[in-house]
């Protein structure tokens, strides 16, 4: 059973339930973390698929009283997904450093918020800077071939 | 091994729970997604533990107040647990009479779940041993009505620990005494198949084995 390493010890809070968000938190889930996600608008919480095992706390998560609400000074890790970065921002600050999460991951949709985010200490995982490398090591492991067939 | 019933609408609430108390546990849970199959389901089974939302969407009146107080109507005092994000003040205050009883706060951790668990499985435990000094005493007296207050208890202790040896031995002791030798026999027969270890409910006591 996948469930026995973590065995559900692990609190993480996923703030977004967007593309990302849902599928992050429906996967952590399977995994065997403990999730709750939170969300303003009820209508995307019903597209978590039926065997996700978790909490789903509706409301703002840049307000204080919905963190409140989702424990987050009892979370280990805070994954924010929204599509906007001063959301973002705000609500990985908040949860570093009024709620004490010790471990905080941030989407962070345009490339040129990264050092902003890089400097207050937040974890980046940036779809843009992912795709570029993920291509650059794609066309490197392809390049001897490439170069062979060229010449 | 303890056997566990899980009662809410939200499907993902009912996966996690399930998942949380088979890590922390040995135990059989068994799910309900409304209070009407919660309460069939107490009428087939007998559970150590029951965990339940207050909150039910689609239903007005059958909430999990309700679920409570017709558990205790039927006589069944199986310790609850109320896991809800929507409680209020009132409704600790009403669901307080019907003990044992104990609330968390959804969203909750592994840690927060386990501990209230093991205090409710506790609570039972003391409450249990309570009961069986009092009904002890109460089926040894010989002041009227005493017998009949015996009994109630022991009703008590059949749904607090359904599968314990010790209810029976006390229900064939208080059948005896009204001279129902036949039923007591039953009584006694259950027992003994229920009392692996053969040890009665006195401490130190042995029984006699075919």
């Amino acid at each position: 059973m996948k469930l026995r390493p973590i065995n559900l010890k692990f609190y993480v809070i996923v703030v977004g339930c967007g593309k990302i968000g849902l599928e992050l938190a429906a996967r952590l889930s399977q995994i065997g973390f403990n999730v709750t996600i939170i969300d303003k608008k009820p209508n995307s919480i019903q597209l978590l698929p039926e065997d996700y095992g978790g909490f789903i706390v509706i409301g703002d998560a840049t307000e204080r009283g919905t963190m409140e609400q989702a424990k987050a000074n009892k979370a280990d890790l805070l994954i924010v997904t929204t599509d906007d970065d001063s959301t973002n921002y705000f609500i990985s600050m908040v949860g570093a450093k009024i709620f004490g999460i010790p471990s905080v991951l941030a989407l962070v949709n345009n490339r040129e918020n990264v050092p902003l985010f890089e400097r207050s200490e937040i974890k980046v995982i940036s779809p843009i800077n992912l795709a570029v490398e993920t291509f650059e090591r794609n066309i490197l492991e392809g390049i001897d071939q490439l170069v062979g067939d060229i010449k | 091994m303890i056997d566990v019933l899980v009662v809410d609408d939200e499907k993902h609430v009912r996966n996690l729970l399930v998942r949380m108390i088979s890590i922390g546990f040995e135990c059989n849970p068994m799910e309900a997604g409304s209070v009407e199959e919660a309460l069939k389901l107490c009428d087939k089974h007998r559970f150590d533990l029951i965990t339940t939302d207050i909150k039910f969407e689609n239903e007005d009146e059958l909430d999990g107040i309700e679920f409570i107080r017709r558990l205790r109507l039927r006589g069944i005092f199986t310790p609850v647990l109320i896991v809800s994000a929507f409680a209020t003040a009132e409704h600790i205050a009403e669901v307080c009479k019907f003990a044992p009883i104990d609330y968390l706060a959804k969203p909750f951790t592994q840690d927060e779940l386990r501990k209230k668990i093991r205090t409710l499985l506790e609570y039972k435990k003391d409450s249990f041993e309570r009961y069986l000094r009092e009904a002890e005493g109460l089926i040894h007296s010989n002041f009227p009505g005493d017998l009949e207050k015996g009994e109630q208890l022991v009703r008590t202790m059949f749904s607090l620990m359904p599968s314990s040896p010790i209810p029976h031995y006390l229900m064939a002791e208080i059948l005896t005494r009204r001279g129902n030798s036949e039923l007591a026999e039953k009584h006694r027969n259950a027992a003994k198949a229920l009392d692996i270890n053969m040890r009665g409910y006195r401490k130190g006591d042995e029984i006699e084995t075919d």
